[in-house]
Formats: C-alpha cells, sequence, structure tokens
C-alpha cells in the first residue's frame, strides 16, 4: 500500500547542516525502522461522536419527529450514524503514523492518500485535549504544531498516554535536539535528576511552575465576568430552534409573577428578582470558570510556556515564548475591586476563529484567567525575558491637550440631537432629556479622554485605555508590522492624529493598539521614531 | 473648497503640493532611485532623507478614463430608464421631471468629479525608499502615512490590468505578517518603478535577514 506512492523526498525537509549519525542516533534510527503504527482503536469512538456532533441538529429533529410518530427521520438518522460509522472506520484503518529518518511522518487515505511530513526539529509542541470520555480509555487527542501558526500541523485523534509518552520523548528529547538548544538539554538534564515522576496526564514532569490558580480565585473570576450569560443564549437558542416556545405555557408563568402596583413592597420584589438572575448568572459564570481551568498551572520549560487546566476536559497547550506578539492586562471594575487580573496573550496566526479547538482556545485566548494583580509585574517578566518595568515609571503620554474639549464638544452635538428626538416624540418635555443627558455625556467624555494613554518604552509601545474596564496592552518593535498615521477632515481642524501600530495578532485581546485624538505633531513624530526602531529590531520567525 | 484642505498641507508633516503643470511634465523622477539596482539601499544611507516622491502622472489620464467610463454606464442606465419610465406612463407628469433634473445634475457631477478628481488625488499621493523601508501617504480628506519596514515585508505583487498595461502603469501590493494593514497597496507607479521598488524591497530584506 505504501509503495504505490512516492516516499516523501527527505532532503526537502533536512536541514543542511545535518552532523553525520552518531551512535545514539543509529540506535534510535533503528528504532524508526519500527513498523508505522495505527491510532488507538477508541479513536473509532471519538470519530463518530466528532461526526455525531456535526450532524447534532438533524438528528435532533430526528428525534422530535420520532418522538411525534414518524419513523421516517430514525431511518434518516441511521443512514446518518452508519456513514460515520464507515467513513470513521475507514479514515481508522487507512491512517498510520511513524517517525521516520527525522521527521513524523502521518499517512491517511486510500483513494486521495495525503502523506504529511514534519520535521522533527521543527516541532514545536504537541498539545493535548483529554476530555471525560478519554480519560476513560487513557487516551487523548494530540495536535502537533510547528512555527507556522495558524493549524496544528497534524492532529492524532487519538493515542494511549504510553503511546503519547514515547512520541513525545522522542519528538523532544531524541537525537534531533541534542546539539540544537542547549536549553533543551538543560531541560533534559533536570528532568532526569527529578525522577521521571509523572504527573496527572504524566506530560509535565519538568520545568519551573510559574503560576497555579486556586478555585477560589476563579470563583472571583466567574462572579465578575458575563460568561453565565451564555447559558441564557444556548437555552433560548434551543428554544427557537424547535419552536418550543409555544408549547411554553406564558400565562401559567405570568399567574407567578406579582403585579407591580407601584408599592413598595412590589418594588422591592422586582429588585430582588433582578438580584436574584444575576446572582444565577454569576454562579453559572464561576461554574464554567471552575469546569474550564480547574486546576491551572503555567510552566516555563527552558522557552516554551506550558499550561494545563480543566475539570473534565482536561487541556494540556504550550505556548513558545517567542511566539508571544502581543500581551494585554484587563481588569473589569469587579476585578479591580477584588485585585485581580486577565492576562492575555496573541500569538502569530490564527487565534480567534469559531473553529478553534480546546487546546488552541486555553492557550491563545485566555491564557492566564484570572491572576492576583500584584503578581502580574512577575509573570510578564517570565513571558519576555527583560520587560523589566514598572507602569508607573514609564513616560505615559496621555492625548492632545485639547481632545477633551473636543470630545465634550461632541458630546453637546449627541445631546442636542437627544432633545430633537425627544421634542418629536414626548413633545415640549422631551427636550429635557439632552438637558439630563448632557452632564452625563461630558464627564464620561472627560473621563474617557484621560483614561486613553500612550507610551513608548525600552522594548515597545504600551497603550492604556478603559473607563470601567482597564485594559493596558504592549507590543514590541520587532513585532510591530505597519505604522500608520490617520487624519480626518476633523482631526486636521484639531490638530490630532491616530496613530495605528498593526502586529500580526488576530485580536482575541480586542484591545488594537490605534490612538486616537494624538496631538498632531507627537503622532508624527512617533510615526518616524517607531519606524526607524521597529525597522532596527528584526523579527524573528523561527524559535 | 479645495484650496482650504491644500492649506492644511502646510504643515510639515505633509508633502508640498506640487504645482500642476509641472506634475504633467514630470520626466520619471523615480529613475534616480534605481541607477544602480545592484546594489542595496541600506547601506547608502543618501536617501534616508529623500524627499517624497509623487506616483506616475500618467495614472490621471487612467483615472479619468476609468471615471469616463463608469459615468458612460450611468448614462447609458439613465437612458434605460428615461426609456422605459417615459413609455410607461400615459402623460409626463411632474415628478418625471424632477427625477430627471435631479439625475442630470447627479450625472454631471460625477462626470465632473471624474474629470477633477483624479489630479486631486494625485497631488495626495506619494511616497519614498529609505533604508528602514517604504512609506506611503495617501488621502484628500482623509489623509493617512504608512510606513512598512523592510524586514516585515513578507512578499510583493506587482500586478497590471488591460488599461494599466496600455498606460505602462502598475499596482505594487506589499504583504506583511500584519492584521488591520496586512497588505498595503500603490497603484498609478509607472510598471518599471514597481518592478524596481519591489526588487529594491526585496533585497532590503535579504541584506537584512543575512546578518
Amino acid at each position: 500500500m505504501s509503495s504505490e506512492i512516492p516516499e516523501p523526498n527527505d532532503n526537502d525537509f533536512a536541514p543542511p547542516e545535518l552532523d553525520p549519525p552518531t551512535t545514539a542516533e543509529l540506535a534510535f534510527q533503528k528504532h524508526d525502522d519500527a513498523e508505522p503504527r495505527w491510532l488507538h482503536w477508541s479513536s473509532l469512538l471519538f470519530g463518530v461522536l466528532s461526526q455525531a456532533k456535526q450532524l447534532i441538529i438533524p438528528l435532533f429533529f430526528a428525534g422530535f419527529s420520532a418522538a411525534k410518530g414518524s419513523v421516517y427521520g430514525l431511518w434518516v438518522a441511521a443512514v446518518f450514524f452508519l456513514m460515520a460509522l464507515v467513513i470513521t472506520t475507514f479514515k481508522y484503518l487507512t491512517l498510520r503514523y511513524q517517525i521516520k529518518g527525522g521527521d513524523l511522518i502521518v499517512k491517511e487515505g486510500l483513494i486521495f492518500r495525503r502523506v504529511r511530513t514534519v520535521p522533527i526539529r521543527r516541532i514545536q509542541n504537541m498539545d493535548l485535549v483529554q476530555n471525560i470520555v478519554h480519560r476513560l480509555f487513557r487516551v487523548a487527542e494530540v495536535k502537533v504544531e510547528t512555527a507556522s501558526g495558524t493549524e496544528p500541523e497534524a492532529t492524532l485523534r487519538v493515542l494511549t498516554m504510553s503511546q503519547i509518552q514515547e512520541l513525545r520523548d522522542r519528538v523532544f528529547k531524541g537525537p534531533e535536539r541534542q546539539p540544537t538548544a542547549i536549553k533543551s538539554s538543560v531541560v533534559t538534564e533536570k528532568s532526569e535528576t527529578s525522577e521521571s515522576a509523572l504527573a496527572n496526564s504524566g506530560l509535565h514532569d519538568e520545568g519551573l511552575v510559574l503560576l497555579r490558580i486556586p478555585t477560589s480565585w476563579l470563583i472571583k473570576a466567574g462572579f465578575a465576568s458575563n460568561r453565565g450569560g451564555l447559558i441564557f443564549g444556548v437555552l433560548f437558542g434551543f428554544m427557537f430552534q424547535f419552536d418550543l416556545e409555544d408549547q411554553v405555557n406564558w400565562k401559567e408563568i405570568r399567574n407567578y409573577i406579582p403585579e407591580i402596583d407601584g408599592s413598595l413592597q412590589s418594588f422591592l420584589l422586582t429588585f430582588a428578582a433582578i438580584l436574584a438572575v444575576l446572582l444565577v448568572l454569576r454562579v453559572f459564570g464561576t461554574i464554567w470558570y471552575i469546569l474550564r481551568f480547574h486546576d491551572y498551572e503555567l510552566k516555563r520549560v527552558g522557552e516554551d510556556l506550558r499550561i494545563r487546566c480543566g475539570l473534565f476536559t482536561k487541556v494540556s497547550a504550550t505556548v513558545p515564548r517567542k511566539r508571544i506578539q502581543f500581551i494585554s492586562i484587563h481588569r473589569s471594575l469587579l476585578l479591580r475591586w477584588m485585585g485581580m487580573s486577565v492576562i492575555r496573550i496573541e500569538t502569530a496566526g490564527g487565534a480567534g476563529k469559531g473553529n478553534e479547538d480546546a487546546a488552541a482556545s486555553v492557550s491563545r485566548r485566555w491564557f492566564i484567567p484570572v491572576v492576583e494583580h500584584s503578581r502580574v509585574e512577575g509573570l510578564l517578566r517570565e513571558l519576555r525575558p527583560g520587560l523589566d518595568w514598572e507602569p508607573e515609571q514609564a513616560k505615559w503620554v496621555g492625548l492632545a491637550k485639547r481632545a477633551p474639549a473636543r470630545l465634550s464638544r461632541l458630546a453637546v452635538i449627541v445631546c442636542i440631537l437627544a432633545s430633537v428626538a425627544g421634542y418629536f416624540a414626548f413633545g415640549l418635555w422631551g427636550l429635557a432629556v439632552g438637558g439630563c443627558l448632557l452632564p452625563f455625556a461630558i464627564g464620561f467624555a472627560i473621563k474617557k479622554s484621560r483614561s486613553m494613554k500612550y507610551a513608548r518604552t525600552a522594548f515597545g509601545v504600551v497603550y492604556r485605555s478603559g473607563i470601567l474596564t482597564k485594559k493596558m496592552s504592549m507590543t514590541f518593535f520587532e513585532r510591530i508590522q505597519t505604522l500608520r498615521v490617520n487624519q480626518s477632515p476633523f482631526d486636521r481642524r484639531w490638530k490630532m492624529a491616530k496613530l495605528i501600530v498593526d502586529t500580526a495578532a488576530a485580536g482575541p485581546a480586542e484591545h488594537t493598539i490605534n490612538v486616537r485624538f494624538l496631538d498632531e505633531q507627537f503622532a508624527f513624530q512617533e510615526f518616524n521614531e517607531l519606524t526607524e526602531t521597529s525597522a532596527r529590531n528584526q523579527p524573528n520567525w523561527n524559535p | 473648497m479645495e484650496s482650504s484642505f491644500d492649506n492644511a498641507d502646510d504643515s510639515p508633516a505633509e508633502p508640498s503640493p506640487l504645482p500642476e503643470a509641472e506634475i504633467l511634465n514630470t520626466t520619471d523622477p523615480q529613475a534616480a532611485y534605481f541607477e544602480d539596482p545592484a546594489e542595496p539601499m541600506s547601506s547608502t544611507g543618501g536617501l534616508a532623507d529623500q524627499a517624497f516622491l509623487p506616483i506616475d502622472s500618467r495614472q490621471i489620464t487612467l483615472d479619468r478614463i476609468n471615471g469616463l467610463i463608469i459615468s458612460a454606464c450611468l448614462i447609458v442606465g439613465y437612458l434605460v430608464g428615461l426609456v422605459s419610465y417615459y413609455f410607461s406612463i400615459s402623460e409626463p407628469d411632474w415628478i418625471f421631471w424632477a427625477v430627471n433634473g435631479g439625475s442630470l445634475l447627479f450625472l454631471l457631477a460625477i462626470g465632473t468629479l471624474s474629470f477633477v478628481w483624479p489630479p486631486t488625488e494625485f497631488r495626495h499621493t506619494s511616497w519614498r525608499l529609505m533604508a528602514t523601508g517604504l512609506e506611503i501617504r495617501r488621502g484628500v480628506f482623509w489623509k493617512h502615512q504608512i510606513s512598512i519596514p523592510s524586514s516585515r515585508v513578507q512578499h510583493v505583487d506587482v500586478s497590471q490590468g488591460p488599461l494599466q498595461r496600455n498606460f505602462g502603469i502598475g499596482t505594487l501590493t506589499i504583504h506583511t505578517a500584519g492584521t488591520s494593514n496586512a497588505s498595503v497597496e500603490l497603484a498609478g507607479l509607472a510598471f518599471e518603478t514597481a518592478t524596481a521598488l519591489r526588487d529594491q524591497l526585496v533585497a532590503q530584506r535579504e541584506a537584512l535577514n543575512v546578518v
């Protein structure tokens, strides 16, 4: 079967300066010549499950129609199920992986064959996802990633823990790693001395622990987040998907809701009800946080940051330090009261896509879901060597002097428009709408213009903004891709400009460095300065 | 209206607008850039403070022709609408004349604009190549200035449509690994300038990567 197509040419991938094989390497190569291996047999089950996940809506319809007495839907479901089974069996039978000549080779398909060759030296990390069913079978999904960023280079669904351990040992401690990075050899020494005591998943047995998140922090984070709102979204989504709202007896429910008659009692009741709903939401948020981030641990192993977390679905992900493009610290109002922060990072490529898997989601979208604020600076130093700085010491530059005036004028215009709208809606009294809004709008404008601050430091650019949720984001000179200054006609009238610092970060931090209302002269000066500094600092794509 | 925005150009950050007569007589000032294309510019330094250069003046004619084509399409659409409307009603009422007058005014405005706008836009588009990278300035009302360090260039395209080919003009597209400005376009360069610029940018990047 494998002889039908030509073997991939190893020379295309092998680095040019390959040393002659040592005895150790030869020993490994002998080991390499082992037969290509299949995935674990439970892959069949997970394959069918993942196929079924894609068909969940048709399956639900089938279930409903069956409940209403029509067998037709069931037949359709059965056909789908059989198809899924056939496809997965076919995939399982044709997929093999193998390590050969310094490459990880994954072959799949029979009619359309696909051979994927990943040079072991280029493999940066192997992320694991292990949900509760996986744990029952003692298996996990493995994602092999290289620096290319966007997608895992190969996904092996699923391998047993012993297979994974073997693969990891081969990939990260094999001969390909020995002569290259000094750091990794230090790590292997360390792991040898500290006896190979395998942690829970058996994979985090080395490195320096940077952070462990206790459950109390997760509870705080859950209370401060709006995650619980998700549950309502899901519920309503289901209801409307299947037209269930007709089956809910709204009138019956209304009988339970007391009338609002303007009395103190009804007011208190309404207030209590709102409070209760909010509380329930927050509890759901907390549950979500605990499910996702239970037993969170961040480690640094050499140049890699490793995350492990999860209650039922365990995730183990790796982020090479050198891939960090952008660091963002978020502090919402509630989190600030509790003295906590969120740290998000952005790596180059694919983050923020809808169909990202759990491992990518944790490492790219979440990173550090919650941490005590006092520890942020220490963590930053670990995320990027030399990130020694104190936000209070930086030379912060605010917006242009006239920015509050400009924003206030905008506020006044909005209020006038609101008044006009009010006049048409409520008559003469409607004019008061704008008057009532005005103090708040102006206060907001002034606060907003004071909250936005920009600083150029020794390592890059920092931008902070936000009134309630304060965000502080930083990027580094070698990460800056392009620089841009925009000036609208209004900007020119106010002698202001907008400075845009573009990086490869794809956006989950939701805080791009677009600084508006800067003083015109300062913006152009920074533009030139940053152009020069970032040109001097070369990007390094190949760690 | 035009002049008030030109006044804004007096600020030191903006390129000094060239008089139109001079623009039309421009004899490819870009040529000086590429006298010795083999030598990367990163070391010369003499170019570091180069003034901004305009794009090729043939772009004005090209844009006017484009405008003409669009106007012609609109006029054809208008005539078709006019004829069908005329035959669908028994007697032209005031609405008919109002719509007619409005459309004619609109067409006139579009036609004038397609003639007047290209030179204005041309005057507000300029670029310069420096040791650090490429800088582009653009925009009549909403102005912007963008700089791409040459080490951040991922790849560079030079493209040419059929009309552009007639005029010997090309579009330079620079791709970076960024997100909001992942690709930066500069239309209206002489085709030779565009290809030379492409080679230069790539050479600069390679020179930096070797170090």
